[in-house]
């Protein structure tokens, strides 16, 4: 508890000096009637003043919550000695906005009473909070010291974005060799039609396509492409952000990988996490729920940092982009590094499909004609940087606000099931 | 402000002759404590206050009489002035419950006030013409407060 003297100690000691000096200077005894009161209050004020002697604790309904959902936040104040007026605040980090309560608190207490405050907060914004930065202020006797306290009752809450809804998935172009939902371009022992040749010793009888084999008057078998698993890295592009008020590419961004994370692990693939940035975060790709729940994690730890360093792909671990790996990257492509990064790993030979999120929701033109000119010098920049993609033959899909996400990965799909490379 | 225009009021009448002299420093002192509330510039209410006792000194100054016998009350009205422009200054939520009891302790406030006031305007009207002993004893009791706010003001400058 630090305590503090108000700016009321010293106006009153100042007044009542000024009255005592006034009434000896011009000898009027009425002048001491009048800087008594003053005088007597800063002196009482100061004499009485004791410590408070209060603590709180703090309690979250849950540490865990969705964006946009409320979490009850219960407050326990108790006080050894009486506190005629306590101001109570609990310090919400940004992303964490009061929905019901009042905060601050206005509180009176008598000695050994305990009061209950209650709290509701909504999470306005994804990420990792600590809830409960409570600070405290009481005021001495006729307001001339004033006590204040910083109590850290910090308790973990972990906001999780709310995925983005996707319906179909971006399918693989290679498979692994596990078993999973996707259709592997191989053939083998699996469901789905891939081809008819003819029989060869050791082939099963149950293989035998008998309408084909009666039309060429000899055996012939079915071939069939088996189920693989397959090996998914979502790509965070972490440079840079358009922010416009509360919400942002990153949160665009962060919302996509969660959904796109959880999908794919629902079809069995081994799903990892890569945020390529001024702080560079990676996940090992792996499977199952718990692969979800550490996604979803390391997701909440995603922030654009600002680094002007030059990174390359090679910063990235080895084992984070495993051989034949499909990357999916979601990136506003406002960094030249991540460009070039994305670029690198589509020539070392991944499978990379790109979503823009696009930053032209968060962005506003510029006035005038210079800004008019700059604005249509930046459109036109990012539309030659996605023409570089488009040449090397990475799909680019731009996300934004008039198109969902699915929509976006279809585009992706009908790039790569139509693009050819022309090769003169 | 109410309060200030009251005790301006009050001055400006008892003063007799030069009624106008202490109306404009009664105005100037609640036009300034006017700005420092519609302001929140607490820095400004020591002097409005400071010039609402001006004020009564000049009328003190200008009448022609003995002590004024209502002098306790005057300084009640200036410390319930000067309480409650604090309390309107004060941050933060003003909860209904805590605005009875605290008009209760303002009105406490002004009793004690205009009582101490009066025991000591009864102890002056005892020791009057008391000498050079108590004289440097009051000078000595007023440097010792000058002191003090020079003390508090470079503490609250440290920090």
């Amino acid at each position: 508890v630090t305590r503090y003297v108000t700016s009321k100690l010293g106006a009153y000691t100042g007044l009542g000096a000024l009255g005592l000096v006034g009434a000896l200077a011009l000898g009027l005894p009425e002048l001491v009637v009048l800087a008594a009161p003053f005088t007597l209050c800063a002196a009482l004020g100061l004499a009485t003043a004791r410590e408070p002697d209060v603590d709180v604790a703090l309690e979250l309904d849950r540490e865990r919550a969705l964006q946009h959902e409320e979490v009850d936040v219960r407050l326990v104040v108790t006080a050894a000695r009486p506190v005629g007026r306590l101001e109570l605040v609990v310090n919400l980090p940004d992303g964490l906005v009061v929905a019901g309560g009042t905060n601050p608190a206005v509180l009176r207490l008598s000695a050994d009473e305990e009061r209950s405050l209650d709290l509701r907060v909504r999470a306005e914004r994804w990420g990792a909070y600590l809830v409960g930065d409570v600070f405290l202020r009481t005021f001495g006797p006729f307001g001339v010291v004033r006590y204040e306290a910083r109590l850290d009752r910090r308790k973990p809450l972990k906001v999780y974005p709310a995925p983005e809804a996707v319906r179909s998935l971006l399918r693989p172009l290679r498979t692994q060799v596990f078993s999973g939902n996707q259709v592997a371009r191989e053939k083998g022992e699996g469901i789905e039609f891939a081809d008819l040749r003819p029989f060869a010793p050791g082939d099963r009888i149950r293989r035998v396509n008998w309408r084909a084999s009666a039309r060429r008057g000899e055996l012939w078998v079915n071939e069939l492409h088996p189920e693989r698993n397959t090996d998914v890295i979502v790509f965070l592009d972490t440079f840079a952000q358009a922010r416009l008020g509360s919400s942002g590419t990153l949160d665009w961004a962060v919302a996509a990988a969660t959904g796109l994370a959880e999908r794919y692990l629902k079809e069995k693939d081994r799903v990892g996490f890569v945020s390529f940035g001024g702080v560079l975060n990676w996940l090992l790709p792996g499977t199952g729920p718990l692969q979800l729940y550490r996604i979803v994690d390391s997701v909440l730890d995603t922030e654009v940092i600002l680094n002007y360093a030059w990174k390359d792909i090679d910063v990235i671990p080895r084992r984070t982009l495993p051989p034949q790996a499909l990357v999916v990257a979601l990136t506003p492509l406002l960094d030249d590094r991540a460009t070039d990064a994305l670029l690198d790993l589509h020539g070392r030979g991944f499978d990379l499909a790109l979503v823009e999120i696009s930053p032209f929701p968060f962005t506003e033109r510029g006035r005038g004609k210079t800004g008019e000119l700059a604005w249509r010098l930046w459109t036109l920049r990012r539309a030659a940087v996605r023409a570089r993609f488009e040449r090397a033959g990475v799909p680019v899909a731009a996300w934004n606000e008039n198109v969902p996400l699915a929509a976006a990965i279809e585009e992706v799909t009908s790039f790569r099931r139509h693009a050819r490379t022309l090769r003169v | 402000v109410g309060a200030a225009a009251g005790l301006t009021a009050w001055a400006s009448l008892t003063a007799g002759a030069g009624e106008e002299l202490v109306a404009v420093l009664g105005v100037g002192g609640a036009a300034a404590l006017m700005v420092a509330l519609a302001g929140r510039w607490q820095e400004l209410l020591p002097w409005a206050i400071s010039l609402l006792g001006a004020q009564y000194a000049a009328s003190l100054l200008i009448r022609d009489g003995g002590i004024d016998a209502l002098a306790p009350f005057y300084a009640a009205g200036l410390l319930v002035t000067a309480e409650l422009a604090y309390w309107a200054l004060e941050r933060g939520p003003a909860a209904r419950s805590f605005v009875v009891p605290r008009i209760g302790a303002l009105l406490a406030l002004a009793l004690g006030a205009a009582g101490a006031g009066t025991a000591l305007l009864a102890a002056s009207e005892g020791q009057r013409g008391g000498g050079i002993v108590l004289q440097l004893l009051g000078l000595a009791a007023a440097g010792a407060a000058v002191g003090l706010v020079t003390s508090l003001a470079w503490r609250s400058r440290a920090r």
